[in-house]
Protein backbone atom coordinates (compact mmCIF):
# COMPACT_ATOMS: atom_id res chain seq x y z
CA UNK A 1 0.00 0.00 0.00
CA UNK A 2 1.19 3.35 -0.65
CA UNK A 3 2.04 5.72 2.06
CA UNK A 4 -0.62 7.11 3.83
CA UNK A 5 0.15 10.30 5.96
CA UNK A 6 1.21 9.51 9.88
CA UNK A 7 -1.47 11.79 11.28
CA UNK A 8 -4.50 9.75 9.46
CA UNK A 9 -4.86 6.51 12.13
CA UNK A 10 -5.72 3.28 10.63
CA UNK A 11 -9.20 3.22 12.21
CA UNK A 12 -9.80 6.11 10.46
CA UNK A 13 -8.97 4.35 7.13
CA UNK A 14 -10.66 1.28 7.84
CA UNK A 15 -14.01 3.39 8.27
CA UNK A 16 -13.10 6.28 6.16
CA UNK A 17 -13.14 3.76 2.77
CA UNK A 18 -16.77 1.75 3.71
CA UNK A 19 -17.89 5.50 4.07
CA UNK A 20 -16.82 6.33 0.10
CA UNK A 21 -17.87 3.25 -1.03
CA UNK A 22 -20.95 3.32 0.24
CA UNK A 23 -21.23 7.03 -1.32
CA UNK A 24 -20.18 5.45 -4.81
CA UNK A 25 -23.20 3.02 -4.04
CA UNK A 26 -25.86 5.75 -2.89
CA UNK A 27 -24.59 8.08 -5.76
CA UNK A 28 -26.68 5.73 -8.19
CA UNK A 29 -29.89 6.61 -5.74
CA UNK A 30 -28.85 10.46 -6.28
CA UNK A 31 -28.42 10.90 -9.60
CA UNK A 32 -31.86 8.43 -10.19
CA UNK A 33 -33.54 11.28 -7.68
CA UNK A 34 -32.15 14.35 -9.01
CA UNK A 35 -32.86 13.18 -13.02
CA UNK A 36 -29.57 13.29 -14.07
CA UNK A 37 -28.68 11.26 -17.13
CA UNK A 38 -24.89 10.17 -15.79
CA UNK A 39 -23.92 7.72 -13.14
CA UNK A 40 -21.62 9.18 -10.68
CA UNK A 41 -20.65 5.90 -8.96
CA UNK A 42 -16.59 7.11 -8.70
CA UNK A 43 -17.35 10.31 -6.99
CA UNK A 44 -16.02 8.14 -3.21
CA UNK A 45 -12.85 6.42 -5.09
CA UNK A 46 -11.75 9.41 -6.32
CA UNK A 47 -11.99 11.55 -2.72
CA UNK A 48 -9.87 8.63 -1.54
CA UNK A 49 -7.75 8.48 -4.22
CA UNK A 50 -6.86 11.84 -3.90
CA UNK A 51 -6.86 12.33 0.11
CA UNK A 52 -5.50 8.84 1.30
CA UNK A 53 -3.53 7.66 -2.32
CA UNK A 54 -4.17 6.05 -5.18
CA UNK A 55 -3.81 1.83 -3.48
CA UNK A 56 -6.57 3.05 -1.48
CA UNK A 57 -8.70 4.40 -4.02
CA UNK A 58 -7.94 1.08 -5.86
CA UNK A 59 -9.39 -0.62 -2.59
CA UNK A 60 -12.30 1.56 -2.05
CA UNK A 61 -12.92 0.67 -6.15
CA UNK A 62 -12.95 -3.04 -5.24
CA UNK A 63 -14.89 -2.65 -1.80
CA UNK A 64 -17.47 -0.96 -3.85
CA UNK A 65 -18.40 -3.26 -6.79
CA UNK A 66 -17.88 -6.22 -3.76
CA UNK A 67 -20.81 -4.15 -2.52
CA UNK A 68 -22.89 -4.26 -5.43
CA UNK A 69 -22.24 -8.04 -5.99
CA UNK A 70 -23.74 -8.57 -2.87
CA UNK A 71 -26.42 -5.40 -2.78
CA UNK A 72 -27.84 -5.99 -6.41
CA UNK A 73 -26.34 -8.87 -8.77
CA UNK A 74 -22.76 -10.25 -9.01
CA UNK A 75 -22.34 -9.01 -12.97
CA UNK A 76 -21.31 -6.06 -11.22
CA UNK A 77 -17.84 -8.23 -10.11
CA UNK A 78 -16.07 -7.78 -13.25
CA UNK A 79 -16.26 -3.77 -13.33
CA UNK A 80 -14.70 -3.43 -10.18
CA UNK A 81 -10.99 -3.27 -12.98
CA UNK A 82 -12.70 -0.19 -13.90
CA UNK A 83 -13.06 1.78 -10.45
CA UNK A 84 -9.64 0.41 -9.83
CA UNK A 85 -7.79 1.44 -12.38
CA UNK A 86 -9.70 5.45 -12.13
CA UNK A 87 -8.37 5.32 -8.67
CA UNK A 88 -4.81 4.63 -10.09
CA UNK A 89 -5.52 7.44 -12.99
CA UNK A 90 -7.22 10.19 -10.11
CA UNK A 91 -4.58 9.15 -7.33
CA UNK A 92 -1.57 9.62 -9.42
CA UNK A 93 -2.60 12.78 -11.53
CA UNK A 94 -2.76 14.55 -7.86
CA UNK A 95 0.95 13.43 -7.11
CA UNK A 96 2.15 14.51 -10.85
CA UNK A 97 -0.09 18.10 -10.24
CA UNK A 98 -3.09 17.66 -12.59
CA UNK A 99 -4.86 18.79 -9.95
CA UNK A 100 -3.60 22.37 -9.30
CA UNK A 101 -5.75 24.37 -11.77
CA UNK A 102 -8.77 24.28 -13.99
CA UNK A 103 -7.47 23.00 -17.48
CA UNK A 104 -5.01 20.71 -15.85
CA UNK A 105 -8.18 18.89 -13.83
CA UNK A 106 -10.35 18.76 -16.82
CA UNK A 107 -7.62 17.31 -18.62
CA UNK A 108 -6.95 14.16 -15.65
CA UNK A 109 -11.19 13.93 -16.01
CA UNK A 110 -10.62 13.29 -19.83
CA UNK A 111 -7.68 11.23 -19.36
CA UNK A 112 -9.33 8.99 -16.80
CA UNK A 113 -12.68 8.79 -18.73
CA UNK A 114 -10.35 7.12 -21.83
CA UNK A 115 -8.42 4.94 -19.38
CA UNK A 116 -11.83 4.01 -17.94
CA UNK A 117 -13.75 3.25 -20.52
CA UNK A 118 -10.33 1.46 -22.54
CA UNK A 119 -10.87 -0.77 -19.65
CA UNK A 120 -14.92 -1.38 -19.09
CA UNK A 121 -15.10 -1.64 -23.36
CA UNK A 122 -13.81 -5.86 -23.75
CA UNK A 123 -15.93 -6.30 -20.53
CA UNK A 124 -19.48 -5.05 -22.69
CA UNK A 125 -18.01 -6.46 -25.88
CA UNK A 126 -17.33 -10.26 -24.62
CA UNK A 127 -19.21 -10.28 -21.75
CA UNK A 128 -22.30 -8.59 -22.58
CA UNK A 129 -21.83 -9.00 -26.64
CA UNK A 130 -21.60 -4.93 -26.53
CA UNK A 131 -24.95 -3.37 -24.86
CA UNK A 132 -24.63 -2.06 -21.28
CA UNK A 133 -28.45 -1.58 -20.75
CA UNK A 134 -28.23 2.21 -20.18
CA UNK A 135 -28.72 4.79 -22.58
CA UNK A 136 -25.02 4.57 -24.16
CA UNK A 137 -26.69 1.68 -26.37
CA UNK A 138 -28.53 4.57 -28.24
CA UNK A 139 -25.52 5.60 -29.46
CA UNK A 140 -24.08 2.51 -29.67
CA UNK A 141 -26.75 1.70 -32.56
CA UNK A 142 -26.36 4.93 -34.59
CA UNK A 143 -22.82 3.85 -34.86
CA UNK A 144 -23.55 0.99 -35.93
CA UNK A 145 -25.58 1.73 -38.44
CA UNK A 146 -23.23 3.97 -39.67
CA UNK A 147 -21.09 1.10 -40.21
CA UNK A 148 -18.91 0.90 -37.27
CA UNK A 149 -17.64 -2.42 -35.71
CA UNK A 150 -18.88 -3.74 -32.89
CA UNK A 151 -16.10 -2.89 -30.71
CA UNK A 152 -15.51 0.90 -31.91
CA UNK A 153 -19.08 1.31 -32.09
CA UNK A 154 -18.98 0.89 -27.99
CA UNK A 155 -16.13 2.17 -27.81
CA UNK A 156 -17.40 5.52 -28.83
CA UNK A 157 -20.90 5.59 -26.92
CA UNK A 158 -19.75 4.57 -24.00
CA UNK A 159 -16.83 7.05 -24.17
CA UNK A 160 -19.24 9.97 -24.40
CA UNK A 161 -21.29 8.97 -20.84
CA UNK A 162 -17.68 8.07 -19.33
CA UNK A 163 -16.54 11.34 -20.44
CA UNK A 164 -19.52 13.63 -18.67
CA UNK A 165 -19.62 10.88 -15.67
CA UNK A 166 -15.41 11.38 -14.95
CA UNK A 167 -15.00 15.21 -15.58
CA UNK A 168 -18.51 15.92 -13.56
CA UNK A 169 -17.37 13.29 -10.45
CA UNK A 170 -13.66 14.75 -10.67
CA UNK A 171 -15.37 18.15 -10.31
CA UNK A 172 -17.47 17.08 -7.99
CA UNK A 173 -14.79 15.66 -5.69
CA UNK A 174 -13.20 19.30 -5.27
CA UNK A 175 -15.47 20.93 -3.39
CA UNK A 176 -16.13 17.52 -1.16
CA UNK A 177 -12.83 17.37 -0.51
CA UNK A 178 -12.35 20.79 0.51
CA UNK A 179 -15.13 19.78 2.89
CA UNK A 180 -13.13 17.35 5.11
CA UNK A 181 -11.11 17.65 8.07
CA UNK A 182 -8.16 19.49 7.66
CA UNK A 183 -6.52 16.25 8.98
CA UNK A 184 -7.38 14.35 6.02
CA UNK A 185 -7.23 17.35 3.36
CA UNK A 186 -3.86 19.08 4.33
CA UNK A 187 -1.72 17.41 1.86
CA UNK A 188 -4.19 17.42 -1.11
CA UNK A 189 -2.61 20.36 -3.55
CA UNK A 190 -6.36 21.35 -5.29
CA UNK A 191 -7.86 24.04 -7.49
CA UNK A 192 -10.76 26.33 -6.18
CA UNK A 193 -14.07 24.86 -7.03
CA UNK A 194 -15.06 26.61 -10.37
CA UNK A 195 -18.91 27.33 -10.81
CA UNK A 196 -20.97 24.67 -11.79
CA UNK A 197 -22.25 25.67 -14.64
CA UNK A 198 -18.98 26.29 -16.41
CA UNK A 199 -18.23 22.87 -15.79
CA UNK A 200 -21.45 21.92 -17.19
CA UNK A 201 -20.63 23.52 -20.46
CA UNK A 202 -17.00 22.51 -20.47
CA UNK A 203 -18.83 18.75 -20.19
CA UNK A 204 -21.66 19.50 -22.75
CA UNK A 205 -18.83 20.96 -25.47
CA UNK A 206 -16.62 17.81 -24.93
CA UNK A 207 -19.01 15.45 -25.20
CA UNK A 208 -20.82 17.09 -28.97
CA UNK A 209 -17.41 17.21 -30.04
CA UNK A 210 -16.16 14.01 -29.20
CA UNK A 211 -19.93 12.50 -30.07
CA UNK A 212 -19.24 14.49 -33.59
CA UNK A 213 -15.43 13.36 -34.04
CA UNK A 214 -16.35 9.81 -33.29
CA UNK A 215 -19.05 9.96 -36.19
CA UNK A 216 -17.18 11.91 -38.90
CA UNK A 217 -14.11 9.46 -38.51
CA UNK A 218 -16.53 6.33 -38.63
CA UNK A 219 -18.68 7.92 -41.06
CA UNK A 220 -15.13 8.57 -43.51
CA UNK A 221 -13.74 5.32 -42.38
CA UNK A 222 -16.67 3.44 -44.09
CA UNK B 1 -32.57 0.20 -4.69
CA UNK B 2 -34.02 -1.38 -2.34
CA UNK B 3 -32.91 -0.86 1.63
CA UNK B 4 -32.38 -3.60 2.94
CA UNK B 5 -28.91 -4.45 3.70
CA UNK B 6 -27.91 -7.31 1.60
CA UNK B 7 -29.59 -9.68 -1.23
CA UNK B 8 -29.28 -12.36 1.58
CA UNK B 9 -32.90 -14.14 1.94
CA UNK B 10 -32.49 -16.21 5.40
CA UNK B 11 -33.45 -20.05 5.50
CA UNK B 12 -33.06 -23.20 6.22
CA UNK B 13 -32.51 -25.59 2.61
CA UNK B 14 -29.98 -27.41 1.47
CA UNK B 15 -28.17 -24.50 -0.66
CA UNK B 16 -28.46 -22.31 2.60
CA UNK B 17 -26.64 -24.53 4.45
CA UNK B 18 -23.89 -25.57 1.93
CA UNK B 19 -20.05 -23.55 3.20
CA UNK B 20 -19.57 -20.57 1.23
CA UNK B 21 -16.37 -21.97 -0.26
CA UNK B 22 -18.32 -24.82 -1.40
CA UNK B 23 -20.80 -22.36 -3.16
CA UNK B 24 -17.66 -20.50 -4.49
CA UNK B 25 -16.41 -23.86 -6.02
CA UNK B 26 -19.64 -24.89 -7.43
CA UNK B 27 -20.02 -20.53 -9.12
CA UNK B 28 -16.66 -21.61 -10.55
CA UNK B 29 -17.87 -25.11 -12.09
CA UNK B 30 -20.82 -23.82 -13.61
CA UNK B 31 -18.77 -20.60 -15.39
CA UNK B 32 -16.77 -23.34 -16.70
CA UNK B 33 -19.03 -25.27 -18.22
CA UNK B 34 -21.66 -22.18 -19.47
CA UNK B 35 -18.71 -20.02 -21.00
CA UNK B 36 -18.31 -21.44 -24.12
CA UNK B 37 -21.10 -22.85 -24.79
CA UNK B 38 -22.87 -21.88 -28.21
CA UNK B 39 -26.39 -22.92 -27.71
CA UNK B 40 -29.22 -20.51 -26.58
CA UNK B 41 -31.31 -23.14 -26.60
CA UNK B 42 -29.26 -25.17 -23.67
CA UNK B 43 -28.44 -22.04 -22.33
CA UNK B 44 -31.84 -20.65 -21.86
CA UNK B 45 -32.25 -24.21 -19.94
CA UNK B 46 -29.81 -23.53 -17.84
CA UNK B 47 -31.60 -20.36 -16.23
CA UNK B 48 -35.02 -22.22 -16.43
CA UNK B 49 -32.91 -25.13 -14.11
CA UNK B 50 -31.48 -22.12 -12.02
CA UNK B 51 -35.23 -19.92 -12.19
CA UNK B 52 -36.72 -23.60 -10.48
CA UNK B 53 -33.53 -24.36 -8.25
CA UNK B 54 -34.84 -20.94 -6.58
CA UNK B 55 -37.75 -21.47 -6.14
CA UNK B 56 -37.39 -24.87 -4.29
CA UNK B 57 -35.01 -23.21 -1.86
CA UNK B 58 -37.59 -20.40 -1.46
CA UNK B 59 -35.89 -17.45 -2.44
CA UNK B 60 -37.49 -16.89 -6.27
CA UNK B 61 -39.56 -13.17 -5.61
CA UNK B 62 -36.15 -11.81 -4.63
CA UNK B 63 -34.57 -14.03 -7.59
CA UNK B 64 -36.87 -11.95 -9.56
CA UNK B 65 -36.13 -8.91 -8.34
CA UNK B 66 -32.17 -9.28 -8.87
CA UNK B 67 -32.78 -11.09 -12.69
CA UNK B 68 -34.37 -7.53 -13.55
CA UNK B 69 -31.53 -5.65 -13.51
CA UNK B 70 -29.92 -7.74 -16.71
CA UNK B 71 -33.45 -7.25 -18.91
CA UNK B 72 -32.46 -4.05 -20.39
CA UNK B 73 -28.81 -5.11 -21.19
CA UNK B 74 -30.39 -9.00 -22.48
CA UNK B 75 -32.90 -6.75 -24.83
CA UNK B 76 -29.80 -4.95 -26.12
CA UNK B 77 -27.48 -7.43 -26.70
CA UNK B 78 -29.86 -9.58 -28.82
CA UNK B 79 -31.00 -6.22 -30.63
CA UNK B 80 -26.97 -5.37 -31.87
CA UNK B 81 -25.86 -8.52 -32.54
CA UNK B 82 -29.27 -9.26 -34.29
CA UNK B 83 -29.15 -6.23 -36.49
CA UNK B 84 -25.39 -5.78 -36.77
CA UNK B 85 -24.10 -9.26 -35.96
CA UNK B 86 -20.23 -9.41 -34.33
CA UNK B 87 -19.59 -12.22 -36.89
CA UNK B 88 -18.01 -12.68 -40.05
CA UNK B 89 -20.15 -12.67 -42.86
CA UNK B 90 -22.10 -14.65 -44.88
CA UNK B 91 -25.61 -13.05 -42.78
CA UNK B 92 -29.16 -14.68 -44.11
CA UNK B 93 -31.37 -12.37 -43.72
CA UNK B 94 -34.70 -12.47 -41.97
CA UNK B 95 -36.43 -9.48 -42.46
CA UNK B 96 -36.53 -6.11 -42.93
CA UNK B 97 -37.66 -3.44 -40.76
CA UNK B 98 -37.39 0.67 -42.24
CA UNK B 99 -33.52 0.76 -42.54
CA UNK B 100 -32.69 -1.99 -40.41
CA UNK B 101 -31.99 -5.57 -41.85
CA UNK B 102 -32.34 -8.36 -39.19
CA UNK B 103 -30.20 -11.35 -39.68
CA UNK B 104 -30.56 -15.04 -38.68
CA UNK B 105 -26.91 -15.64 -37.92
CA UNK B 106 -27.20 -12.52 -35.68
CA UNK B 107 -30.66 -13.50 -33.90
CA UNK B 108 -28.44 -16.84 -33.04
CA UNK B 109 -25.09 -15.06 -31.82
CA UNK B 110 -27.43 -12.68 -29.96
CA UNK B 111 -29.28 -15.36 -28.21
CA UNK B 112 -26.25 -16.93 -27.30
CA UNK B 113 -24.66 -13.65 -25.56
CA UNK B 114 -28.07 -13.28 -24.00
CA UNK B 115 -28.32 -16.47 -23.02
CA UNK B 116 -24.79 -16.68 -21.30
CA UNK B 117 -24.98 -13.58 -19.45
CA UNK B 118 -28.53 -14.79 -18.02
CA UNK B 119 -27.25 -18.13 -17.36
CA UNK B 120 -24.26 -17.13 -15.23
CA UNK B 121 -25.69 -14.29 -13.92
CA UNK B 122 -29.03 -16.44 -12.55
CA UNK B 123 -26.73 -18.74 -10.88
CA UNK B 124 -24.60 -16.27 -8.93
CA UNK B 125 -27.36 -14.13 -8.24
CA UNK B 126 -28.75 -17.07 -6.38
CA UNK B 127 -25.64 -18.11 -4.60
CA UNK B 128 -25.75 -14.92 -3.09
CA UNK B 129 -29.23 -14.81 -2.24
CA UNK B 130 -28.07 -18.37 -0.17
CA UNK B 131 -25.45 -16.95 1.45
CA UNK B 132 -25.25 -14.67 4.24
CA UNK B 133 -22.22 -11.67 3.75
CA UNK B 134 -20.71 -12.73 7.04
CA UNK B 135 -20.19 -16.28 6.49
CA UNK B 136 -18.85 -15.86 2.84
CA UNK B 137 -16.02 -13.22 4.54
CA UNK B 138 -14.96 -15.84 7.52
CA UNK B 139 -14.80 -18.82 5.13
CA UNK B 140 -13.05 -16.16 2.88
CA UNK B 141 -10.65 -15.82 5.61
CA UNK B 142 -9.80 -19.85 5.33
CA UNK B 143 -8.04 -18.49 1.91
CA UNK B 144 -5.95 -16.26 3.09
CA UNK B 145 -8.11 -13.40 2.04
CA UNK B 146 -7.34 -10.26 4.54
CA UNK B 147 -9.75 -9.82 7.24
CA UNK B 148 -9.97 -5.98 6.01
CA UNK B 149 -11.65 -6.61 2.87
CA UNK B 150 -14.58 -8.53 4.50
CA UNK B 151 -14.92 -5.76 7.04
CA UNK B 152 -14.95 -2.91 4.75
CA UNK B 153 -17.67 -4.26 2.59
CA UNK B 154 -19.80 -5.46 5.43
CA UNK B 155 -20.04 -2.21 7.24
CA UNK B 156 -20.45 -0.12 3.50
CA UNK B 157 -23.55 -2.50 2.73
CA UNK B 158 -24.96 -1.44 6.33
CA UNK B 159 -23.82 2.35 5.71
CA UNK B 160 -26.14 2.42 2.70
CA UNK B 161 -29.54 2.59 4.15
CA UNK B 162 -28.03 5.04 6.65
CA UNK B 163 -26.63 7.58 3.71
CA UNK B 164 -29.62 7.33 1.79
CA UNK B 165 -31.54 8.42 4.67
CA UNK B 166 -29.06 11.16 5.13
CA UNK B 167 -29.45 12.34 1.50
CA UNK B 168 -32.77 12.67 2.01
CA UNK B 169 -32.53 14.57 4.61
CA UNK B 170 -30.37 17.00 3.36
CA UNK B 171 -32.26 17.24 -0.22
CA UNK B 172 -35.17 18.18 1.80
CA UNK B 173 -33.84 20.81 4.23
CA UNK B 174 -31.92 22.44 0.86
CA UNK B 175 -35.51 22.82 -0.79
CA UNK B 176 -36.91 24.65 2.24
CA UNK B 177 -34.20 26.57 1.69
CA UNK B 178 -35.50 27.04 -1.82
CA UNK B 179 -32.84 25.02 -3.89
CA UNK B 180 -34.54 23.59 -6.84
CA UNK B 181 -33.98 19.62 -6.56
CA UNK B 182 -33.23 17.79 -9.82
CA UNK B 183 -30.32 18.70 -12.21
CA UNK B 184 -26.82 19.37 -12.51
CA UNK B 185 -26.87 22.55 -10.05
CA UNK B 186 -28.76 20.44 -7.63
CA UNK B 187 -25.46 18.15 -7.10
CA UNK B 188 -22.76 20.02 -5.12
CA UNK B 189 -25.32 21.23 -2.73
CA UNK B 190 -26.39 17.67 -2.16
CA UNK B 191 -23.43 15.44 -1.99
CA UNK B 192 -20.79 18.17 -0.25
CA UNK B 193 -23.58 18.25 2.80
CA UNK B 194 -23.91 14.12 2.62
CA UNK B 195 -19.76 13.61 2.60
CA UNK B 196 -19.25 16.18 5.13
CA UNK B 197 -22.23 14.61 7.12
CA UNK B 198 -20.62 11.29 7.00
CA UNK B 199 -17.64 12.65 8.08
CA UNK B 200 -18.76 12.52 11.72
CA UNK B 201 -20.07 9.32 11.52
CA UNK B 202 -16.12 8.31 10.24
CA UNK B 203 -15.04 9.74 13.44
CA UNK B 204 -17.61 7.77 15.62
CA UNK B 205 -17.03 4.53 13.97
CA UNK B 206 -13.15 4.99 14.37
CA UNK B 207 -12.96 5.84 18.12
CA UNK B 208 -15.71 2.83 18.67
CA UNK B 209 -13.34 0.43 16.89
CA UNK B 210 -10.51 2.20 18.35
CA UNK B 211 -11.83 1.29 22.00
CA UNK B 212 -12.66 -1.94 20.38
CA UNK B 213 -8.49 -2.62 19.68
CA UNK B 214 -9.63 -2.75 16.33
CA UNK B 215 -5.64 -2.93 14.89
CA UNK B 216 -4.60 -5.54 17.46
CA UNK B 217 -3.00 -8.15 16.06
CA UNK B 218 -4.33 -11.30 18.06
CA UNK B 219 -6.32 -13.64 16.42
CA UNK B 220 -10.24 -12.50 15.64
CA UNK B 221 -13.36 -14.69 16.63
CA UNK B 222 -16.46 -14.37 15.15
CA UNK B 223 -20.02 -14.45 16.51
CA UNK B 224 -20.86 -16.44 13.85
CA UNK B 225 -19.29 -20.04 12.66
CA UNK B 226 -18.93 -21.82 9.82
CA UNK B 227 -18.19 -25.20 9.52
CA UNK B 228 -17.91 -28.20 6.54
CA UNK B 229 -20.49 -30.13 6.77
CA UNK B 230 -21.14 -34.02 4.97
CA UNK B 231 -23.21 -32.49 2.48
CA UNK B 232 -19.88 -30.25 1.41
CA UNK B 233 -18.21 -32.98 1.28
CA UNK B 234 -20.13 -35.02 -1.13
CA UNK B 235 -20.90 -31.11 -3.36
CA UNK B 236 -17.37 -30.10 -3.99
CA UNK B 237 -16.25 -33.72 -5.92
CA UNK B 238 -19.65 -33.53 -7.50
CA UNK B 239 -19.31 -30.20 -8.64
CA UNK B 240 -15.84 -30.61 -9.80
CA UNK B 241 -16.48 -34.03 -11.72
CA UNK B 242 -19.77 -32.22 -13.25
CA UNK B 243 -17.61 -29.42 -14.20
CA UNK B 244 -15.31 -31.66 -15.88
CA UNK B 245 -17.75 -33.79 -17.20
CA UNK B 246 -19.38 -31.20 -18.64
CA UNK B 247 -16.30 -29.65 -20.29
CA UNK B 248 -15.41 -32.51 -22.02
CA UNK B 249 -19.15 -33.51 -23.22
CA UNK B 250 -19.83 -30.07 -24.58
CA UNK B 251 -16.06 -29.53 -26.27
CA UNK B 252 -16.98 -33.30 -27.94
CA UNK B 253 -19.67 -31.70 -29.45
CA UNK B 254 -18.09 -28.14 -30.35
CA UNK B 255 -19.94 -26.78 -27.68
CA UNK B 256 -23.28 -27.70 -29.24
CA UNK B 257 -22.46 -24.28 -31.64
CA UNK B 258 -25.54 -25.05 -34.72
CA UNK B 259 -24.38 -20.82 -35.78
CA UNK B 260 -24.57 -21.33 -39.49
CA UNK B 261 -26.87 -25.03 -39.13
CA UNK B 262 -29.70 -24.24 -37.57
CA UNK B 263 -32.43 -22.34 -39.12
CA UNK B 264 -35.11 -20.49 -36.59
CA UNK B 265 -38.81 -21.00 -37.68
CA UNK B 266 -40.04 -17.77 -39.21
CA UNK B 267 -42.79 -17.01 -36.50
CA UNK B 268 -40.71 -17.38 -33.69
CA UNK B 269 -37.63 -15.49 -35.05
CA UNK B 270 -40.25 -12.73 -35.86
CA UNK B 271 -41.76 -12.75 -32.77
CA UNK B 272 -38.61 -12.58 -30.61
CA UNK B 273 -37.09 -9.65 -33.08
CA UNK B 274 -40.05 -7.85 -32.67
CA UNK B 275 -39.48 -8.29 -28.84
CA UNK B 276 -36.57 -6.99 -28.79
CA UNK B 277 -37.01 -4.15 -31.38
CA UNK B 278 -39.88 -2.71 -29.22
CA UNK B 279 -37.96 -3.64 -25.72
CA UNK B 280 -35.28 -1.63 -27.30
CA UNK B 281 -36.57 1.33 -28.42
CA UNK B 282 -38.86 1.06 -24.94
CA UNK B 283 -35.10 1.68 -23.06
CA UNK B 284 -34.76 4.34 -25.78
CA UNK B 285 -37.58 6.41 -25.18
CA UNK B 286 -37.38 5.96 -21.32
CA UNK B 287 -33.70 7.15 -21.27
CA UNK B 288 -34.22 10.29 -23.89
CA UNK B 289 -37.28 11.08 -21.56
CA UNK B 290 -35.37 11.09 -18.56
CA UNK B 291 -32.88 13.07 -20.30
CA UNK B 292 -35.28 15.48 -20.79
CA UNK B 293 -36.59 15.47 -17.56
Amino acid sequence: MSSVPERIPPTYIAVLIPVAAAINIVGGYIVTALHLPVFLDMIGTCVVAWVLGPWWGVLTGVVTNLGLALLVNPVYLPFAACNAIGALVWGYGLKIGLTKDFPRLLFLGIISAFVITSMAVPIYVFVFGGATGHFADIMTAVYLQMGAQLWVAVFSSNILSSLADKILAVFLAVPIVQALPPMLRYRVEITKQPPMKVVMYTIIGIVIGVALAAGFVIATAK
Amino acid sequence: MSTRATLYVPGESFLHKLNPLTKMILIIAFFMVVFPLMNPFILFAFVVLTVVLAAAVGVFKDFLKGMYVLVPASLAMVFFQTFWPAIPPPWKPLLKIGPLTAYHEGLYYGLVFAGRIMAMGAFALLMVLVTHPVDLFISLLKIKVPYILGFMTIVTLQLIPILMREFTTVIQAQRSRGLKARGLTALVPSMVPLFAASMERVQQLAMSLEARAFGSSGKKTSLREVKMSVADYVVIPLSIIGAVAGVVYFYANNWFNYLRTYTFPTEVATAIIALVTIGFFGMAAYYLAKLAG
